[in-house]
């Protein structure tokens, strides 16, 4: 039995949570967080709806980064889930072209970690890729999430789904890729 | 960068997730990039690898976000049902604790119980009985104002002395409810009784020898501990007086004094049938009775929950021990003149009343309570 671990803060039990995989972390950041967002959305043209979708958005986010292990402590959890907010619905009022309030037109945004990747979710690639992943087998889906949504390493993947070793998921991985590039071909009919 | 990869970095497949990833390092990912610039082939490699983590991403996101609601969907209706069910178990939780505190107060009417009332205490010879009852303060008060009643009470009760106690009539608390009525209202007479009582032996109440036995019959009385009581439990080893014919026999006499014995190596029930071996001066016992109501309510219960248990209080008292048994009936004045404590080894006492032994283990704290008492003695 692992030893009972004793946290500190709120915060401390929550990552722990989620890197143990327990969503119901995500559960009690919704609870914790909930007011906060939805005050800020409403003074900035959103509605009820708005708010609970950017929130768990940014649940999911962090989720995201967590259990890839690129997330970095340096603020609060509230802190960071307030800057996530913030950011997707500047971009979500960019493209809806609602007026931007000018408060959050002055504000420079720091957004703590994003990346181009989180540029491309929304993209007409991202979702044919999508598509072929629910079309995809369990076990190729499995890998790639493992792969390139958690960002495990080959070891990891073998352990999780029960490969003899990391090169047989190595394969394993190469063979699931090669089936969904096929499929996106298909889809987008883009690729040579 | 190895030195050795082929310009066309994006052929190795890991390489090209560490870089989509941002997992390289500045300075290598200026090296790749610039061969980027340079090659559409790998450009597109490099996009068509972006796409693939966008979309896996946008897949584990909508996935998770959809389980996230149907969690907290649960969640809230949950707590709602919650909500209701919180409202009933903390009514439920309020009554039980009123009903629990009524118990041990004995609000409730079916709380009543008959018996004996008081408390009936065997002294030690070395002190005549009614020199120590007066000397009792908390006797002091009601005797001078009870005589009469009292006069009449002790006639009534040698009178049924002399018929003895009636037959069948048991101490198990579950047989005193089936008693003959007759038997529950005399002995519900006598629990009402508000004065404090003495009996003593013979006319005139005083002691024909000294250091006979005499008996007090106190309500309530309170013996101020000199020390923390402590609590010992009997188990009821049932008849030690085989009939009713030897029983007149075998009960000692009045006169008989009633203190601890030195152990002979006898069992519990050898000595019950012999006469009571008597050490004058050591071990000291004073037995008294208290009705079950005056026990702490966890310690009724145990009482309760098994008839064969009796609990008892030991306490220092002078130079004596107190033992206080707590009985849902409690024994008459006859029965309890009759009673024998016997010690047969220092860490067992044994006390024999009417038809009953009960038989109590000693812990050594009570061993510990004797010997200072003896060595208190002995100075």
């Amino acid at each position: 039995m692992s030893p009972r671990l004793l946290f500190l803060n709120e915060d401390a039990s929550i990552l722990d949570m989620i890197r143990r995989g327990d969503e119901q972390a995500l559960v009690r950041l919704y609870e914790l967080n909930r007011k906060m967002v939805s005050s800020f959305v409403a003074r900035n043209n959103g509605t009820h709806d708005d708010y609970e979708d950017l929130l768990q958005e940014a649940l999911v986010i962090l989720w995201e980064r967590v259990r890839a292990g690129r997330f970095e402590y340096s603020s609060k959890l509230s802190t960071f889930i307030f800057g996530t907010v913030k950011n997707i619905w500047l971009r979500k009022l960019a493209r809806a072209r609602r007026e931007v309030p000018i408060d959050l037109q002055s504000e420079e945004h720091e957004d703590p970690q994003e990346t181009a990747l989180d540029e491309l979710i929304d993209s007409e690639e991202a979702s044919a890729v999508k598509q072929a992943l629910e079309r995809i087998g369990d076990v190729c889906k499995e890998i790639l999430l493992l792969y390139y949504w958690e960002e495990c390493s080959m070891e990891e993947i073998a352990t999780k789904l029960g490969f003899a070793n990391a090169e047989t998921a190595k394969s394993k991985k190469y063979q699931c890729k090669k089936a969904l590039e096929k499929m996106l071909k298909q889809t987008l009919n883009r690729y040579a | 960068m190895p030195e050795n990869i082929s310009p066309h970095w994006t052929e190795d497949d890991d390489l090209l997730t560490e870089y989509v990833l941002g997992r390289v390092s500045d300075a290598e990912r200026r090296r790749l990039e610039e061969h980027l610039g340079t090659c559409a082939r790998c450009s597109e490699t490099v996009e068509r690898e972006r796409a693939i983590v966008a979309g896996v991403r946008q897949y584990a996101r909508e996935s998770l976000k959809t389980r996230l609601k149907n969690r907290i969907t649960a969640q809230s209706s949950s707590s709602q049902r919650f909500g209701t069910w919180q409202r009933v178990a903390s009514l439920v939780a309020v009554l039980t604790i009123i009903f629990g505190v009524g118990l041990y107060n004995g609000w409730f009417p079916w709380q009543e119980r008959g018996g004996v009332s008081g408390q009936q205490t065997m002294q030690s010879p070395e002190k005549s009985a009614g020199e120590t009852d007066r000397n009792r303060p908390e006797l002091k008060e009601t005797e001078s104002a009870k005589d009469e009643r009292q006069v009449q009470q002790g006639m009534r009760y040698e009178e049924e002395a002399k018929v003895g106690p009636p037959p069948g009539l048991k101490r198990s608390h579950e047989v005193i409810a089936a008693a003959p009525k007759e038997d529950v209202e005399k002995l519900d007479q006598v629990g009402k009784a508000q004065a404090q009582e003495t009996y003593r032996t013979g006319a005139g109440g005083e002691s024909k020898q000294k250091g006979a036995v005499s008996l007090s019959e106190t309500r309530n009385a309170a013996v101020p501990p000199e020390n923390e009581p402590l609590w010992i439990e009997g188990e009821v080893k049932g008849r030690s007086f085989a009939t009713p014919e030897t029983q007149s026999v075998q009960k000692p006499s009045v006169d008989a004094q009633f203190q601890g014995a030195k152990s002979e190596g006898l069992t519990t029930h050898q000595m019950a049938r012999k006469s009571p071996v008597t050490s004058r001066g050591e071990n000291e016992i004073s037995l008294h009775q208290q009705p079950l109501r005056d026990l702490p309510a966890r310690r009724q219960q145990m009482q309760l929950a098994d008839k064969r248990i009796v609990q008892a209080r030991v306490e220092q008292s002078g130079d004596k021990l107190d033992v206080t048994i707590f009985l849902d009936t409690l024994f008459d004045a006859d029965e309890f003149k009759s009673a024998r404590v016997e010690q047969p080894t220092p860490d067992s006492l044994v006390v024999g009343v009417a038809s009953e032994e009960i038989a109590f283990k000693l812990p050594r704290s009570v061993q510990k309570m004797q010997k200072v008492l003896k060595q208190g003695t002995n100075k």
